[in-house]
């Protein structure tokens, strides 16, 4: 059993601190967990903006949410909205950060009207150079999907680049 | 069996509109300024343009997986984003099959998949592993 309230403090704690923390801190910290469910307009919308094609008149007989869901769910039910994870680094939205990788296993396929519980991690904050974008930090983190009997789903792994500007000091 | 190693995959097109970035940001709570506002994209040196989500671009590589293998699941996809899609982009998905593997009566096919921008831009690298259903 995850002791979320503990996990929730914690974010709390660093977040207020952020400023005074090393990168190691954040090693290895878990998420306060959470969970989200799938509306089948929301999945509609969806597979619209992607450009895939879904007749609305049929809405009802969808069962399938589109894969998709795997990244938005993660992030969406982790119990940290990406906001919550840039404060909890101390980092400035404002410097444009980027996704840059996702590396994504499914065990099994997504159900509209269906809700799925999320766990998971973040595995490093490092800091490096970029010739294209100056001195940056890059956050390691991965989410789990299980639904409610705790039957895993699949997993997700992020990379994101965080470009640091003067006002960042993560 | 219909597919081959070194088939190529049937090109899949879509063009990148505000509208969507918009309806994108709510969908994650994403409040990344790059993507719904062309003031903040300049003031960061990050071109004229607002910068899709790249979440919707991995989404289009999905779609394009789809629209190739329509009985299929999505097993294993990994995506290295290598540029940027911005507002107004035309994006194509194209890719092949690298590899086929039967086994336990079950279809695996791997295939390597890029989205582009014109011919030169390529912003998605990505390999997926797609069961095919009997």
């Amino acid at each position: 059993m995850i002791d979320t309230a503990n996990i929730t403090e914690k974010w709390k704690y660093l977040t207020n601190n952020s400023k005074n923390l090393s990168l190691n801190d954040f090693f290895d910290l878990d998420f306060p967990g959470g969970n989200f469910y799938i509306d089948k307009e929301a999945n509609f919308l969806v597979n619209q903006s992607t450009g895939k094609k879904v007749d609305k008149e049929d809405l009802n007989n969808i069962i399938l949410a589109h894969p998709i869901y795997f990244m938005i769910i993660t992030l969406r039910g982790s119990g940290a909205s990406i906001q919550d994870i840039f404060d909890l680094l101390n980092y400035d939205t404002k410097n444009g950060p980027m996704l840059g990788q996702c590396n994504m296993s499914f065990n099994y396929q997504l159900k509209v009207d269906y809700k799925y519980n999320v766990r998971g991690k973040i595995n490093s904050l490092i800091e490096k150079k970029s010739q294209k974008l100056g001195k940056i930090k890059i956050l390691d983190f991965s989410l789990s999907l299980y639904d409610d009997l705790s039957l895993k789903i699949g997993d997700v792994n992020y990379i994101w680049i965080l470009p640091l500007g003067k006002k960042n000091e993560i | 069996m219909k597919y081959k190693k070194g088939d190529s995959l049937e090109n899949w097109s879509f063009t990148v509109i505000q509208d969507n970035m918009d309806l994108w940001a709510e969908i994650l709570d994403d409040p990344n300024p790059i993507h719904l506002d062309v003031n903040s994209v300049k003031l960061l040196g990050l071109g004229e343009k607002t910068i899709n989500q790249g979440h919707a671009n991995i989404a289009y590589i999905i779609n394009a997986i789809n629209y190739n293998f329509p009985e299929s699941e999505i097993i294993k996809l990994n995506n290295k984003m290598t540029d940027s899609i911005v507002e107004g982009d035309k994006i194509t998905v194209s890719g092949h099959i690298e590899n086929i593997v039967e086994k336990n009566k079950k279809i695996i096919i791997t295939c390597q998949l890029q989205l582009n921008v014109g011919k030169e831009k390529v912003s998605v690298v990505s390999e997926a592993d797609i069961l095919i259903k009997a």
